[in-house]
């Protein structure tokens, strides 16, 4: 334990003092800032209703901080072996899923980062609507759920893929068919397999459970069958990410 | 007439109507089916959902198979064109075979789209009926949508960035320093 708290707080550091995690919250910020600002005043978006809009902007930072987090994790080990530092991470006397784990941690901080920038916006919008107790608790812990299942994808695709833009190809791909159900036509979302698909897929089914919950206010207990896809793939892909991880080996990569 | 004398009446409101059995060979041969409905008003704001249930009850003494009901909106104003689409996305029931003297409960689900009154109503029909047959109308009366006030939005959608801006740039001097 001692030594996956040194090695997550060495990524940590490199994170937020010296990386990408403020310039990455900044842009978050603004997409959010934007996308608040056209809810509450676009005479078209306007036209959703109040509850619509907490969903709305919800749904937004809960995709948008996932992806920022793939784009961190799916860097994570290819990053370090394309720009030739992995050795030396590899002599860090700790087990290798360790490493991996320390890695996943340090990424999972954005997204707890980006939920906090998005409180502000959620309250905002959610004023006298009732929404927001649960929106926020609803809103952190679906939240956690898909980012964990999409950091750990993006650190088992980084561990096994010899090159960086590889690995961020491929955690793109799947991100977009993880947000594919999302898009279908509200027809081809009725019967069972469309609806075995929308359960699986843990982006659909918990950006569901949301809208169910913020929008038309049901109870949250009523929904929580939605909520085992994503519950069972993200500690799966956790499980898998530490067992890729442990496997980790000093393959030569290209240099960018 | 106050609410819960709207409710019993609701409550009795039937409409006898005659649909073709599916598998009547002769188009002629009609039998008589009952429509209730749980409620005949409601009240809902702009964006809301309000769902009722549909009881169809089938009087005759044969089975009735083939069964579809449909739900369908009316504006009660000119100037308020209804697209029942974005109302309910699942607008059509296909029924399981109804014994004699049984009935069978529909559940509808509606997106309040515009705002004015509707009136909303489900017909069943049959592949063989000749005509269809509509239950009990109900009224909606849908509320204006509230505003965001985009003016009140503005000092979250300014301040949030910035504060996050003054800390990369504090975090970023920092480190120059360290160096």
């Amino acid at each position: 334990m001692t030594r996956l708290r040194v090695v997550a707080a060495q990524e940590l550091r490199d994170l937020w003092l010296t990386g990408r995690g403020l310039p990455l919250i900044l842009a978050y910020a603004v997409l959010l800032s934007v996308t608040s600002y056209l809810v509450a005043s676009n005479r078209a978006l306007n036209f959703l209703e109040q509850r619509e809009a907490v969903g709305l902007t919800l749904q937004v930072g809960v995709g948008v901080a996932a992806l920022l987090v793939l784009v961190v994790a799916a860097d994570a080990i290819s990053g370090e072996r394309e720009r030739g530092t992995l050795e030396s991470l590899l002599l860090t006397p700790a087990p290798r899923w360790v490493l991996l784990a320390g890695k996943g941690l340090a990424a999972m901080s954005l997204w707890l980062v980006a939920y906090v920038v998005s409180v502000p916006y959620v309250w905002y919008l959610a004023r006298g609507t009732g929404v927001l107790g649960r929106a926020l608790v609803a809103g952190l812990g679906v939240g956690t759920l898909i980012v964990l299942f999409l950091c750990s994808l993006g650190l088992a695709i980084s561990t096994v893929t010899g090159s960086n833009r590889v690995a961020l190809s491929v955690s793109f791909f799947l991100l977009l068919a993880a947000f594919f159900p999302t898009q279908l036509p509200t027809a081809a979302q009725s019967g069972g397999v469309a609806d075995v698909l929308l359960r699986v897929d843990p982006v659909t089914a918990g950006l569901h459970y949301l809208s169910e919950l913020v929008v038309r206010g049901r109870p949250a207990g009523e929904d929580l069958g939605w909520l085992v896809g994503p519950i069972v793939l993200a500690v799966a892909a956790a499980a898998a990410a530490c067992t890729v991880g442990a496997r980790m080996s000093l393959r030569p990569g290209r240099r960018a | 007439m106050s609410r819960p004398a709207r409710a019993v009446l609701a409550g009795l409101a039937v409409t006898v109507v005659t649909v073709a059995p599916a598998r009547a060979e002769t188009p002629g041969a009609l039998q008589p089916v009952e429509i209730s409905q749980d409620t005949t008003t409601t009240r809902a704001d702009i964006g809301a959902q309000f769902t009722f249930t549909t009881t169809v009850r089938n009087a005759g003494d044969q089975p009735l198979s083939g069964l579809v009901a449909h739900l369908n909106i009316v504006s009660l104003h000119a100037d308020v064109t209804v697209d029942p689409e974005d109302w309910s996305t699942h607008r059509t029931q296909y029924l399981a075979a109804v014994p004699p003297h049984a009935s069978t409960r529909l559940s509808w689900s509606v997106h309040a789209v515009n705002d004015g009154r509707f009136v909303v109503y489900v017909a069943v029909t049959t592949a063989a009926a000749d005509t269809l047959t509509a239950g009990p109308a109900l009224h909606a009366v849908v509320s204006p949508q509230r505003h965001l006030d985009a003016g009140g939005v503005l000092p979250v959608a300014v301040a949030v960035p910035a504060v996050v801006l003054v800390l990369l740039i504090a975090v970023r001097r920092r480190r120059r320093r360290m160096i």
